[in-house]
């Protein structure tokens, strides 16, 4: 459990389809301490009502549903409404016919009863990360803009320079004269900065015109 | 006996047409030789007859007449002329009409007797004469021919004597007369003892000719007589052979049917014996049959166990884990664990019911009660749910009152998932179709409950409809179909319940719009038919 960090889920909503009210309550039970909110919905109809009413972020369904087909409900949703929302489909079966159906939808995942509440937390973890780090580039982003709107914009520039130009290798392969062409800046402020950089081992001269741009270096941020 | 025995064999070796066409040839031969015989001997005596009379009997009479004229007319007369009682002219007339009539006799005689009797008479005699054993009677023709040539110069002498003795008459010299009548009457006399003595050979030669004649047909009865015995002794012969053929026939016969008998018999036998062990045969074939269905069934419930132990089991899987999470995010207080294991213990009691129903399902206790026909349907359509929501099929089922009925329970759901399992077979089939339907319905009238199980797959070809109950005879595939199914619930509804089972095919909205061909398969059990427990047991057993 630790290995992911679940608490991320906190902040999404589920849409939970499982005909078999036992396994829907304590699955439910089990999975609301760890998610925003979750709906619990027996049938198609309920489903379909929920995810036209609230944001939903993940669906997780059944595929055997009574007398009809939870990959039926994902079609509607996904070919007829035209929402895109990542989906995990459960099922006692093994069948193909089921996982290329699954497939041709674009299921996210694919979990065979009975839940192992692990798998499926990891699996939810892992369907909803590109949404979690989609969340995390925003932030930083936005503190990035933030930093450079209080302090010297100059030397912003140079940084974003430096981390947008360097080589598959995390090296940087400029003299202070083009930077100073490409950035305009005064030579001052670049050597300042190098500088400052050198001394704390982020960005150390190899050779001429070669810095090499160090990661593990850099100060680690408090989580916002 | 030798010969007779020679012939025997020899007619033995004849084929039966052969004897029978012989002894027609001898009868018919033997009539004719008879026939001809008789015919032949009637001719010949015929023939002796004709010459008896023409030659012996008419010539006695010309004699006789010949000697009365010459004895009355000449001597008379020659008489009456000596004692002048008559005149000369009468004389001469009287004497020459007595001439002309004795000579004319004589000519007849002569004819007669020399004339020989001709035609087949004669021809007969003479073929017959062939035959006769005894020798010829010698003939006394010469001594007679001497007689007849002195009659006749006799006749002669007296005629010209006579004309002499007219001529003088006519003269009238008596004187001369005298010694003419009296030599002429001496001609007479003597020629009169001639004729006397011819007609006593004619007498005699009757008398010989009698002689042959007895002898002829002393002859011809004799032969006769042989020829009759000799075709009679023929026609015995044949005969017996043919009576013999008949009995060695009748008696080959009698073996070949005693033989024949005996085999069958052996065979009756045998064939007995050998239908016994085929019955034991066939008896241990339906037992290992009744336990392949029962093993095919067994699989199938074992699916269905499998799936219904499956979602519980996914329940209380989930439960477990709740436990973990919710320690670890320390919310596992009191409250949550007794609703948890409240849950969880409704749950495996679930679990542990499936199995016992399973269980009592294929261990059944071997004796007949009262229950309720609805909780039976609703048994079977428990027991094959799992299959039916995997094939998407609608089963229904209608039912107005709930029914009562006396008889071994587990049998009835038995028959009831057969044929759902059928329906459902023939319905997974059907997989372009629009909704699949199984429709039970069970009502009853005053004696009978019924309970029809119709399922929208098509029908059954109706010519294969009469054999849906035969063993062995399945439309499925070898490794999906037995072929008992069917046989073993119709075994079941007629032996044990008493009922029937019959299939047919209908048209049915099954509460929809559209009609579907439907097949339906009717279930009748008799009500009052209370029925005990004795010698059903054994039955109950192979199932």
């Amino acid at each position: 459990m630790n290995k992911r960090n679940f608490e991320l889920l906190g902040a999404f909503s589920i849409l939970y389809l499982e005909d078999e009210a036992d396994l829907l309550k304590h699955t439910t039970s089990v999975l609301e301490d760890f998610v925003k909110k979750i709906y619990p919905v027996q049938t198609i109809d309920e489903a379909l009502q929920i995810i036209k009413t609230e944001k939903i972020d993940v669906i997780i369904s059944d595929i055997h549903l009574k007398y009809s087909n939870g990959l039926d409900f994902l079609r509607v949703v996904k070919n007829d409404l035209d929402i895109e929302i990542p989906s995990i489909v459960t099922t006692a079966f093994t069948d193909t016919e089921y996982l290329l159906d699954a497939i041709k939808l674009k299921v996210d995942n694919y979990i065979i009863k009975p839940v192992n509440i692990k798998e499926l937390l990891n699996n939810l973890h892992d369907v909803l990360l590109p949404k979690i780090q989609q969340k995390e580039i925003e932030r930083s982003y936005n503190i990035i803009k933030t930093i450079s709107a209080v302090t010297d914009s100059k030397q912003v520039d140079i940084i974003r320079f430096i981390v947008k130009n360097l080589d598959s290798d995390n090296i940087l392969n400029y003299s202070y004269s083009e930077i100073m062409e490409q950035v305009d800046v005064s030579k001052p402020t670049v050597i300042k900065l190098f500088k400052q950089l050198g001394d704390q081992g982020i960005l150390l001269k190899i050779q001429n015109k070669k810095y090499l741009f160090n990661e593990n270096k850099l100060p680690i941020p408090e989580r916002i | 006996m030798k010969i007779f025995d020679l012939i025997n064999q020899k007619l033995e070796t004849i084929k039966f047409s052969n004897k029978t066409k012989l002894l027609i040839f001898i009868i018919l031969s033997g009539t004719m030789t008879i026939g001809f015989l008789m015919f032949v001997s009637i001719f010949a005596l015929k023939y002796d007859y004709e010459t008896l009379f023409q030659k012996h009997t008419q010539p006695q009479v010309e004699l006789e007449e010949i000697k009365d004229i010459y004895r009355v007319n000449i001597t008379e007369t020659l008489h009456d002329i000596k004692d002048e009682q008559i005149t000369s002219s009468d004389a001469i007339e009287v004497i020459f009409l007595a001439q002309q009539i004795t000579a004319k006799q004589w000519e007849n005689y002569k004819k007669s007797v020399n004339t020989d009797i001709g035609g087949l008479p004669y021809f007969a005699s003479k073929w017959l004469n062939l035959f006769l054993v005894s020798p010829a009677l010698p003939e006394k023709n010469i001594f007679q021919q001497g007689i007849v040539e002195k009659i006749n110069t006799k006749m002669r002498s007296i005629d010209t004597q006579t004309n002499a003795l007219l001529e003088i008459l006519k003269e009238n010299k008596k004187q001369q007369m005298t010694p003419i009548i009296d030599n002429i009457m001496l001609e007479a006399n003597s020629l009169n003892i001639y004729l006397s003595s011819l007609i006593t050979i004619h007498l005699k030669q009757s008398i010989t000719e009698k002689g042959i004649n007895d002898r002829l047909f002393r002859t011809s009865t004799y032969m006769l007589i042989l020829l009759i015995g000799l075709i009679f002794f023929f026609i015995s012969l044949v005969l017996f052979t043919i009576i013999n053929h008949f009995k060695n026939l009748h008696n080959y016969l009698e073996e070949n049917v005693l033989s024949k008998t005996q085999e069958l018999r052996f065979l009756n036998n045998s064939l007995e014996s050998r239908i016994k062990k085929e019955v034991e045969n066939s008896r241990k074939k339906d037992n290992i049959m009744f336990q392949q269905a029962r093993l095919a069934s067994l699989g199938e419930m074992l699916q269905n166990i499998a799936h219904q132990w499956r979602q519980p089991l996914g329940s209380l899987m989930m439960i477990i884990q709740s436990f973990e999470s919710k320690f670890m995010a320390g919310k596992l207080d009191a409250p949550f664990i007794t609703s948890r294991v409240a849950d969880a213990q409704l749950l495996s009691q679930n679990m542990s019911d499936t199995l016992e129903d399973f269980r009592t399902f294929f261990n059944p206790n071997k004796s007949k009660k009262t229950f309720l026909i609805k909780e039976v349907i609703q048994k079977a359509i428990d027991l094959s749910k799992y299959q039916l929501e995997k094939e998407e099929i609608n089963l229904s089922l209608f039912m107005k009152e709930d029914l009562e009925v006396f008889g071994f329970k587990n049998e009835l759901i038995h028959v009831l998932l057969n044929l759902i399992g059928n329906s459902k077979d023939i319905l997974s089939t059907k997989s372009e179709m629009g909704e699949k339907m199984i429709r039970i319905i069970a009502k009853q009238d005053s004696q009978t409950i019924f309970i029809n199980v119709i399922d929208n797959g098509g029908g059954i070809k109706s010519d294969i409809i009469p054999k849906v109950f035969d063993p062995y005879f399945t439309t499925k595939h070898k490794s999906v179909g037995t072929g008992i199914g069917l046989y073993m619930s119709k075994q079941m509804v007629e032996k044990h319940m008493h009922g029937r089972i019959t299939c047919k095919n209908i048209r049915h909205k099954l509460g929809s719009a559209n009609f579907y061909a439907c097949t339906m398969f009717t279930i009748e059990i008799p009500k009052n038919y209370i029925n005990t427990n004795e010698g059903e047991d054994n039955e109950q057993t192979q199932f």
